[in-house]
């Protein structure tokens, strides 16, 4: 289990990393190495050439933009975890990303590489997608904003080119009165999740629903996630109404059947999450608010 | 723009346990082979070279990490430390009683990994809330149930309190 | 004070904990040392028409690659325990039998050189049809693994004890069902690992490796190798980072490294990667047990009648089939029952080699017998704890005989089974937790184990007919080796045979020899590293069936004994008093109250400095050995009778369960486990086997498999995918009690306790769980998806 050799670069600006990238001969972007070396280790990954983020000034911030929070493509997921652990709104980013493996892992994978290696089962895109999050993607053509609900393709593929980097995401603040949160199946604590689901939940004073996401990860080829129904809005939370909102990720359902779970108790487990993730977000909304 | 080519051996020097260590090695050469074959440090053991078992854990700036998952070339210029840099300071005497009194390892193998996680929670979490059976799910201990690793963990913090 | 029986912190834990432990990986013994890197097959069954080494061979930095063609010139098959036409090398000749058998090994600078070049090797395989179903095997519907054994059947044996049929004919409740328990393995963290030199000029091979016996396995690979056996030495190295039985199988590999190094002129080191291991070190068996029981309405068990395949993989290895007869005389586990009959076959197929685990045929055997018990209990009515009682074997009938051969030598088993109920509060249990709460169901199970210690190398024979072992020379006993030395300046070194991986024997080692000599611990030196041209050992030597307790404590003891004994003798002839009024207390003789002036040192010192004033008869120096033979190990008898263990603890688990009917997901609340395992030579680490045990007896119930589709790929062979339980799948709660009943022919009257709960774990659980779903686990493990086709949710099989 030793990676096969390449050549190894290490820009000091983004110009250089992007130049590297242009040269387009199976070149793989370094960041945590948390999902890369252990391809790399079962030589599943066999790049040419990997470009290591470490040099490069300017990743390493979280800041406050005021809407939202822009999270530089090195920060690592722990750090983050810290940052909006108790943050109003942001109870399931917080939580989820303490299903994201272990403390020892976390402390070296980076928030920018859980979204790019996009594993279905994975935590962060997921939440990118229910937070209405953005990558901030940079290529030969200069900088785009991609939102996470455009990101994901398929399984481990994304949006983002082979010649580009994500050089930040941004997660815009839940407003007043948003309450979130997430749940999670996994074997064992720190696996990749059988079957995610989050969910954030606006009310007004009158606790009547007025805007919503609710995603699952695990359940298809990538987080999926649906918007709360517009005819809902302005309606409190009734159990039929929670049931209709989650029935409405079916027709995005596609799960894996594979040892541990079959796709019909996947399904069954998104529906069993799901609306216990509902009525937790819908009830910290509430907390919030007062 | 530092640029290596792959057939190339390159120079990496890194700072283990406060001392800094060159040594020419290919750029794929893992932390922890750089650690055990390069420098001589076998305290630090591998066993999945995958990221799950632990074993290989050491501290990377006082983070607990995986050092089969980082490229030796890569942590330049981080501070690394193994369980044999611990094992000087003043404070490890108490968690190797803890250790030894609750039998928190037998066959040992695993225990340099947790070891390193348990220190970085010891060292710089005064006031911060450790979450220990999350912090010990990133360690696979085939020997001891981990009873003895929690037991030990808990006589620890006991002192902890009583300071 | 005696040392023995305290809880006594680990000697060992000081270099562990401070990263000076030296382990396999750890070590370069002599100069040159190149590394070994293995080709491995990519196919279940398939036959090789070609190997083209020439681009690897043309890397530089690459020293050789040896191949099965070069490699059959100089080795034999390994020898086989069961009489079958199979050929067993540790490459592959022509043809491939499973997923990472070994096709090619490539010696080069550095591991990485060596897997680039092992990537550069072209092998020209085609595939063949593989044979994974045993069952379809035996009913000759599949492939055969090897063109001279039909049907893939290595091993089939029947048995009959007492009069089966009769009382099944009598019985008021037949029970019969099918059980399946899985493949499992050891995970040890540390894998193998094997360094090996060839002296060119003597054509002597010396081998490290973390190996830990049986060193019967000795024999066999100075057979394959085409030496005899003192041209073989084998060297384990100071630390083994676990093993749980399956480093015994790094066998083949040690002989593949000796090989290769002789081949290629240079000594050669191999570190197994977690992927290889996984793939291809070794498995325990998975069983398929089909099991009728009869039970008269009162709940005694009258007769009980097994028929088991087991899944020995693609060549049958040594010690193999020995899962299906190591428990062969504790077939009846704690119940006392006359009629039984069995049936066992052994089937090849085409997935890795089984050996050794932890366990070793009692899981695969107390699945079944402990779940049958509960099965029966509801059928007739009863409370599983009360058709327990009615049919344990009563504390008047030992030293007990069972059906098969075995002789329980001591035990109490009600009072662990009552103080188990206690400990868990089981009648308040039963009479509260009706039912559950929203989507959780509640559960309490419990499982009765007979755990044997110290085999019978006997055993592995019965195998065999009688007829066929008529025919060799006999096989018996259970004998450990120790050697007590005392230097010309009092310095104890004590050298053990039991390659320990973890167990603590350096310092149970120090407490039985510091009370026979009456001095402090940590004034004795101990070695615990086999060395097969300088230790005493014997072919039962090492580390496996729980031995360490019964057989190699009492050969140190022993040993410490004859050197006391020694130096009593040699102050009695100093003092002129008789030996029988001198004893040994703080390392000086006493002469009834009086202390002398002859200590352990001054003693020793003498038959050093001055032999020529020893008295006749008594030796120079101090270097005492015993070889130290458990008591009633015969060979199986002609009605194939067997007692395949030394001795027989006895332990009780109750488990308590919440399983979400929803999810599927199952937590252990509460778990007990009383065990009676004789005197505890050290409880601190006696609780830390129990802990380990039971940690591996909850991962086998509730996540580990080795999977394989029908192709023969292994599905779960990363430690992503094969999920070994971390701290936070272990019970809320874990409450250990002992009752200790001596073993009456061992010195120190231990048992052994490390592999009891991986044999109960299993079944308690399965058993809480069947109780808390209301149905009838007949399948570990017990995963989400496992769940959800009993409770029917999510469309259960689809
Ligand atoms: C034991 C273990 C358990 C884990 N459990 C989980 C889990 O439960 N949930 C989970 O989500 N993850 C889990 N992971 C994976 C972990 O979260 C990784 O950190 C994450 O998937 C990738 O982040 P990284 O920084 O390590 O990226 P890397 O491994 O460095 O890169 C991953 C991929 O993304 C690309 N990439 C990285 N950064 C960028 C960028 N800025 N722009 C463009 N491309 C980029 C790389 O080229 C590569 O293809 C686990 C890992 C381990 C070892
Ligand atoms: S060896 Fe690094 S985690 Fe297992
Ligand atoms: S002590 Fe052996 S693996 Fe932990």
């Amino acid at each position: 289990m030793k990676p096969v050799p390449f050549d190894y670069v290490l820009p000091e600006t983004l110009d250089e990393l992007l130049e590297v990238l242009a040269l387009g001969n199976n070149a793989k972007i370094l960041a945590g190495g948390q999902s890369l070396v252990p391809m790399l280790n079962m030589r599943l990954a066999r790049p040419d050439m990997l470009i290591s983020l470490r040099r490069i000034p300017g990743l390493e911030g979280i800041e406050d933009e005021g809407q939202s929070l822009r999270v530089g493509a090195m920060v690592v997921q722990e750090r983050f975890r810290r940052a909006v652990s108790g943050r109003e709104g942001f109870d399931a980013l917080s939580v989820g990303m303490e299903h994201i493996g272990h403390p020892q892992t976390r402390s070296t994978g980076t928030v920018a590489g859980s979204i790019a290696h996009a594993d279905p089962s994975s935590e962060l895109p997921l939440l990118l997608q229910v937070y209405r999050g953005s990558a901030t993607i940079m290529g030969p053509s200069g900088l785009r904003n991609v939102e996470a609900r455009d990101l994901f393709l398929f399984p481990y593929t994304t949006l983002i080119e082979p010649q580009e980097v994500v050089v930040s995401t941004s997660w815009p603040k839940p407003l007043r009165g948003t309450g979130s949160a997430f749940m999670e199946i996994s074997r064992r604590r720190g696996d990749f999740a059988l079957v995610a689901v989050a969910c954030q939940i606006r009310i007004n004073g009158e606790r009547c629903l007025e805007d919503g996401v609710l995603g699952a990860a695990g359940v298809a080829g990538t987080p999926i996630s649906v918007e709360l129904p517009s005819h809902f809005k302005g309606q409190t939370l009734s159990e039929d109404v929670a049931q209709y909102w989650i029935q409405s990720l079916d027709p995005l359902l596609d799960p894996p059947n594979d040892l541990e779970a079959s796709s019909g108790l996947r399904r069954h487990l998104v529906h069993q999450l799901g609306y216990q993730t509902v009525v937790e977000a819908e009830r910290r909304a509430g907390g919030n608010k007062r | 723009m530092i640029r290596y080519g792959k057939d190339q051996r390159v120079a990496v020097t890194l700072t283990i346990n406060g001392r800094p260590y060159r040594r020419w090695v290919e750029p794929r050469m893992l932390l922890s082979d750089f650690i055990r074959d390069e420098v001589g440090l076998t305290g630090t053991h591998v066993g999945c070279e995958h990221g799950v078992c632990g074993a290989c854990t050491v501290l990377i700036d006082g983070e607990p990490a995986r050092s089969c998952l980082r490229l030796a070339v890569d942590v330049e210029p981080q501070n690394v430390t193994t369980i044999e840099g611990l094992a000087k300071e003043p404070g490890y005497e108490r968690v190797r009683r803890a250790f030894s009194q609750n039998h928190a390892l037998q066959c040992g193998f695993c225990t340099a990994g947790i070891v390193a996680s348990v220190w970085s929670r010891l060292e710089n979490y005064e006031g911060l809330q450790v979450d220990w059976d999350e912090l010990l799910s990133g360690h696979l201990c085939r020997c001891t149930g981990y009873v003895g690793i929690q037991n030990a963990i808990r006589d620890l913090q006991g002192e902890e309190r009583e300071q | 004070m005696s040392w023995v029986g305290q809880s006594v912190p680990r000697f060992e834990d000081g270099r562990l904990m401070s990263g000076q432990g030296q382990y396999i990986a750890d070590l370069a013994p002599v100069p040159g040392i190149r590394q070994a890197a293995i080709l491995r097959s990519p196919y279940a069954h398939a036959r090789i028409s070609g190997i083209d080494m020439s681009q690897a061979l043309a890397l530089p930095g690459v020293f050789g690659i040896v191949t099965g063609a070069d490699l059959s010139t100089i080795l034999a098959p390994f020898p086989v325990g069961v009489p079958i036409p199979m050929k067993y090398f540790p490459l592959a000749i022509d043809r491939v039998r499973y997923v990472g058998e070994p096709v090619a090994v490539i010696v080069a600078e550095s591991r990485y050189l060596a897997e680039d070049a092992a990537d550069l090797i072209r092998v020209n395989y085609q595939p063949l049809p593989v044979a994974m179903d045993v069952e379809a095997s035996v009913q000759g519907g599949s492939t055969w693994i090897h063109d001279d054994v039909a049907d893939n059947l290595a091993n089939h044996r029947t048995f009959r004890y007492g009069d089966p049929e009769e009382a099944l004919k009598s019985s008021d409740l037949i029970v019969e069902e099918r059980f399946f328990y899985p493949r499992n393995t050891g995970i040890p963290i540390e894998t193998y690992g094997v360094i090996a030199h060839y002296d060119q000029s003597l054509g002597d091979y010396t081998v490290w490796a973390n190996f830990h016996g049986p060193f019967t396995l000795h024999s066999v690979m100075a057979h394959a190798l085409k030496v005899t056996t003192q041209k073989l030495r084998i060297k384990t190295p100071t630390d083994i980072g676990g093993s749980f039985g399956v480093k015994s199988a790094v066998y083949p590999y040690m002989v593949l490294m000796a090989a290769t190094s002789r081949l290629l002129g240079i000594p050669v080191k191999w570190v197994e990667d977690r992927l290889e291991h996984m793939k291809a070190s070794s498995s325990a068996s998975s069983r398929i047990s089909y099991l009728t029981a009869g039970f008269s309405s009162d709940g005694r068990l009258r007769a009980l009648k097994l028929r088991q395949y087991d899944d020995v993989g693609a060549y049958i290895r040594a010690p193999e089939p020995a899962t299906l007869y190591r428990v062969h005389g504790n077939l009846t586990g704690a119940y006392d029952v006359a009629n039984v009959s069995l049936e066992n076959f052994a089937v090849l197929t085409n997935r890795v080699p089984t050996g050794l685990v932890r366990g070793y045929g009692g899981p695969q055997l107390y699945f079944p017998l402990e779940r049958m018990m509960d099965i029966a209990a509801r059928k007739l009515g009863l409370d599983p704890a009360d058709i327990r009682r009615k049919n344990l074997i009563r504390p008047d009938q030992f030293p007990y005989r069972t059906a098969s051969g075995g002789l329980y030598d001591s035990g109490n088993y009600q009072q662990v089974l009552e103080t188990a109920l206690n400990e868990a509060k089981y009648e308040q249990f039963r009479s509260q937790a009706a039912g559950g709460k929203g989507p959780m169901r509640y559960g309490i199970g419990m499982a009765a184990v007979v755990e044997p210690s110290g085999s019978n190398m006997g055993y592995v024979t019965v195998a065999y007919t009688p007829e066929e072992r008529a025919r060799q020379l006999p096989k018996s006993g259970a004998v450990s080796a120790a050697t007590v030395a005392v230097d010309a300046l009092g310095g104890i070194t004590v050298q053990i045979d039991s390659a320990p991986e973890g167990q603590g024997h350096e310092t149970v080692v120090r407490q039985i020899v510091a009370d026979v000599l009456t001095v402090p611990p940590e004034t004795i030196r101990v070695i615990a590293e086999m060395d097969t041209a300088t230790t005493a050992w014997t072919i039962s030597s090492g580390s496996y069936s729980s031995r360490f307790a019964a057989a190699g404590a009492s050969a140190v003891h022993t040993a410490a004994v004859q050197v006391r004994d020694k130096l009593l003798a040699l102050a009695a002839n100093h003092l002129h008093t008789d030996v029988k009024t001198l004893r040994f207390e703080q390392g000086r003789v006493f002469h009834g109250d009086e202390a002398s002036s002859w200590t352990v040192k001054r003693l020793a010192g003498l038959t050093h400095w001055h032999p020529a004033g020893l008295p006749t008869g008594t030796t120079p120096g101090v270097y005492e050995t015993s070889y130290f033979s458990l008591p009633n190990m015969e060979p199986p008898t002609a009605t194939d009778l067997v007692n395949s263990s030394a001795t027989y603890g006895f332990l009780v688990d109750v488990a308590k369960v919440a399983v979400n009917v929803e999810t599927g997901e199952i937590e252990i609340l509460d778990y007990v486990t009383v065990h009676d395992a004789g005197n505890l030579l050290n409880p601190l680490l006696a609780d830390g086997q129990i802990q380990g045990g039971l940690a591996f007896g909850i991962g086998s119930a509730l996540y580990e498999t080795l999977h394989y589709d029908e192709d023969g790929q292994l599905l779960t062979g990363s430690l992503m995918d094969y999920l070994v339980p971390t701290v936070s799948e272990m019970p809320h709660s874990l409450t250990i009690r002992h009752h200790h009943t001596p073993a009456p022919g061992v010195p120190l009257g231990a048992k052994g306790l490390g592999e009891g709960n991986v044999m109960s774990a299993g079944a308690a659980i399965a058993n809480a769980v069947s109780d808390a779903l209301g149905t009838e686990v007949l399948a570990l493990p017990l995963s989400l998806r496992a769940v959800s086709d009993i409770t029917g949710k999510g469309g259960g099989q689809r």
